[in-house]
């Protein structure tokens, strides 16, 4: 052989490698328990599965027949409570797909183009989101999940076995995440613009809530708001032609009536300077009221409905655990009357 | 499957425990061998099948190559290995990037021609696995080698896991002689692979994904152009990723091998410690830069021919390497670009050879930061998208375009700043010694705290499951 490299039997240092070997099992053991509890002393709890392209595809691989499925933003993922919602209605919880910072209009299409979706597909319409993209933060999940390998179908489950025993497992505390969020100063020509802080509790079907911490951590909370406005300052895209949006959604929408299904469009609650943001970047007028006029759907907007306002928003963009349960049980009859009205 | 996946850990659990049973050798090797296919079809099962044509095509035309003494036989049956080979790869990895080569010259030539759209997707690894067994017929024809008589071991050899989608490309006699008889696997053997897995795991999770690619990513996927401090560091920080990403995947392959029992050989040495490009190429990526020597350059005549022959074999070697890398002329550039700093100093040193100038610790140090930094302007045309993005970046980087916006925070800018300082002192110390040697001179108590700490390291960033740079070449 002429390589120069010899492979032969490698070289094994010399050192006490079973006594090696001991010691670092029992110290990565020591460190990985008080990291562990750590986290859960600043109110971290294990089983809150992180939302993964693996999550969504295990939903999404149940989103057939005449299941009602979620669509939307994270104000979809947060505002419904899927228990509360089967009470209300045949049993049976709806789907949850909805992903944050993610528009649902690209979701939307998908499933009007799959001949196995036949039910009621809830969109949910945060703005500021929904009128800019097809896609967003969250929006290769769907081509992800369509893709997922058996190894990651596999690595999915075994993740989320890991997740039943630690709290630590979470966007949230990793290496990463807690480098970029130290407070260094900000270079000439740039702006704050920080990563969302874990705001939110998930459950194995995608049931999800507004972490508790939000709601009783008036600094926490605070730093959420802060974020919201970091956000708000960053450059945006302008939204996109709404006139375009409505010849996109009536095709989608006329796909999956013509199976027997329907769609009907929330606006759920946001207040405080979120709100506000809102109404001067995308004016309910010129995108909400043209959306609901011209559309032959239902479109419900909670400032329109007694029963839908006055909701706790503690960090102005998403509803508290309690009051998303109320919500969904507000929502549920004026949904199904306004579908039946149609 | 990722190494750095949990499905990985269950996988790798039962491979060992299966191993580790008092079965017959041949029954564990045929465990090897269809743990390897699960290994690769769990990516995209239907893929295996270009596994079996590669293992099936090579295994009957070296036996008959060995048979044959007639040259016009030889050369056809050579022939059909690399043309079946090389068909496979070409189809599924050049097949784009010629289709638009050749939509392009039609368009020189004033016709329109628009081919359908090519959405086939790439087998991981096939680069990798097509140079192995195209060694493996290159051998038996070069009357290296004789065929081996075991199509199991043969076949273990084309697939065997661990370094099946990026290498080490290894060698058909370094690995398929190892398959003969059971290795004997010691404790210490067996626990200094794990080290070797942890440090590799280490390398890919925490330092290439978490420390450095964000910064890589922001830079280099900026729209415009960018401050010439974060133009630096983006590509500092490539070059950090890229070498502990791709370094990362060989020391884990290196030590699953080891707990098993086989020896994978080396595939970096302090790369960036390098003295000159000849000497980062005896460093990086070996086990391509010596599969090219001895399959390419060599036979294509190597320095025999004459000086003039000797550039020509030397870029063409290079620019077909950087061509292997990826299905782009970014890529291409970035082989000549070493094939030039090769030919270049092969030059000066032909001029300057016997002269004491360089032979000073300070002025080998200058020398191995020019390289360095050589290297880094060819990374430039490695990571970037297209032509235009690489030349924006190096105007940035060299202050061309002005100020530049700053995309880079001060906490990604200095955790780069930190890997990289790390990184080239701990490669120019290491230069002239091995990981083994360092290990065994230092006390065993800071040997457990590096790797519990390494471990805890990888344990709590978590891994966000991104796929190792080399798997799409």
């Amino acid at each position: 052989m002429p390589s120069s490299i010899s492979s032969s039997e490698r070289p094994v240092p010399d050192r006490p490698w079973p006594a090696i070997l001991v010691a670092v099992v029992l110290a990565t053991a020591a460190l990985t328990a008080g990291w562990e509890l750590y986290w859960r002393s600043v109110g971290f709890v294990a089983r809150d599965y992180t939302d993964t392209p693996g999550l969504w595809a295990m939903q999404r691989r149940r989103a057939t027949g005449d299941r009602t499925l979620l669509i939307g933003s994270s104000r979809t993922y947060f505002d419904i409570n899927l228990a509360a919602w089967a009470e209300e209605t045949d049993g049976r919880r709806p789907i949850q797909l909805a992903l944050v910072g993610t528009s649902p209009r690209g979701i939307l299409t998908e499933l009007a183009n799959d001949s196995t979706v036949s039910g009621l597909v809830v969109v949910g319409v945060t703005p500021g989101i929904f009128f800019r993209t097809r896609r967003g933060y969250l929006g290769d999940f769907p081509e992800r999940a369509a893709k997922e390998t058996p190894s990651e179908w596999l690595g999915q489950r075994l993740f989320m076995r890991m997740e039943q025993v630690f709290a630590y497992i979470d966007w949230d505390t990793r290496l990463g995440a807690i480098i970029d969020r130290q407070p260094l100063p900000i270079r000439p020509g740039m702006i704050l613009d920080r990563a969302v802080r874990k705001i939110s509790r998930t459950r194995a079907d995608r049931q999800t809530w507004l972490d508790p911490r939000i709601e009783t951590d008036s600094a926490y909370r605070q730093l959420a708001r802060d974020i919201w406005m970091d956000g708000r300052a960053r450059p945006s895209p302008p939204p996109d032609s709404v006139t375009a949006i409505i010849s996109e959604l009536a095709r989608d929408i006329a796909r999956i009536r013509a199976r027997g299904g329907d769609v009907a469009f929330v606006r759920f609650p946001s207040s405080g300077r979120f709100l506000e943001a809102e109404r001067r970047e995308v004016p309910r007028e010129r995108y909400w009221d043209r959306l609901a006029s011209e559309l032959d759907a239902v479109a419900i907007h909670y400032a329109d409905h007694p029963a839908l306002r006055d909701y706790d928003t503690p960090e102005w963009s998403h509803l508290s655990r309690a009051d998303a349960e109320r919500f969904t049980r507000a929502l549920i009859p004026i949904l199904m009357d306004s579908l039946r009205a149609r | 499957m990722l190494f750095n996946s949990l499905t990985f850990l269950v996988f790798f659990a039962g491979v060992l425990t299966l191993h580790a049973l008092p079965l017959p050798w041949k029954v564990k090797k045929t465990n090897l061998l269809i743990a390897s296919y699960i290994f690769y079809g769990a990516w995209n099962p239907p893929f295996v099948v270009l596994l079996w044509i590669s293992t099936v095509l090579d295994w009957y035309v070296a036996r008959w190559l060995d048979r044959e003494e007639r040259p016009a036989h030889r050369r056809g049956l050579l022939l059909l290995s690399v043309l079946g080979n090389l068909g496979i790869l070409g189809y599924f990895k050049y097949g784009e990037f010629l289709l638009e080569n050749w939509q392009a010259a039609m368009g020189v030539l004033g016709i329109a021609y628009a081919p359908a759209e090519w959405s086939i997707v790439l087998p991981v690894g096939i680069s990798f696995y097509t140079f192995q067994t195209m060694a493996y017929s290159l051998d038996v024809y070069l009357r290296r080698e004789r065929p081996t008589d075991s199509f199991l071991d043969f076949a273990l050899f084309v697939t065997f896991f661990p370094q099946l989608v990026a290498g080490p490309i290894v060698r058909p006699a370094d690995l398929i002689p190892q398959f003969a008889a059971p290795p004997r696997v010691t404790l210490r053997q067996f626990v200094w692979g794990l080290g070797l897995v942890t440090l590799g795991l280490f390398e890919k999770v925490v330092v290439a994904d978490t420390l450095l690619a964000p910064s890589a990513d922001t830079v280099f996927g900026a729209k415009g152009a960018v401050h010439a401090l974060d133009a630096w560091i983006g590509v500092l920080a490539f070059s950090g990723q890229i070498f502990s990403d791709f370094a990362g995947y060989s020391t884990t392959a290196i030590g699953v091998s080891l707990c098993l029992g086989f020896s994978l050989m080396s595939n970096f040495h302090f790369p960036y410690a390098a003295i000159g490009f000849s000497d980062f190429w005896r460093r990086w990526h070996i086990s391509l830069s010596t599969w090219l020597r001895d399959y390419l350059y060599i036979p294509l005549g190597g320095n025999r021919k004459g000086p003039g022959r000797t550039y020509v074999n030397l870029m063409l070697t290079m620019l077909l390497g950087g061509l292997w890398h990826g299905a782009s002329w970014t890529f291409v550039v970035w082989g000549g670009l070493h094939g030039s700093f090769l030919a270049v100093e092969r030059f000066l040193a032909g001029r300057f050879s016997g002269r004491r100038l360089f032979g000073s610790a300070g002025s080998r140090l200058a020398l191995a930061l020019l390289t360095y930094v050589l290297v880094l302007i060819t990374w430039v045309f490695f990571r970037a998208q297209d032509f235009p993005s690489a030349w924006l970046l190096l105007r940035s980087m060299f202050g061309a375009e002005g100020s530049g916006e700053p995309v880079l925070y001060w906490n990604g800018i200095l955790a780069v700043a930190a890997v990289t300082v790390v990184m080239l002192a701990t490669h120019w110390r290491m230069r002239d010694t091995t990981l083994e040697a360092a290990v065994e001179r230092t006390p065993a108590w800071i040997v457990a705290a590096v790797w519990a700490a390494m471990l805890f390291g990888v344990v709590t960033t978590q891994g966000s499951g991104n796929a190792f740079i080399y798997f799409q070449f």
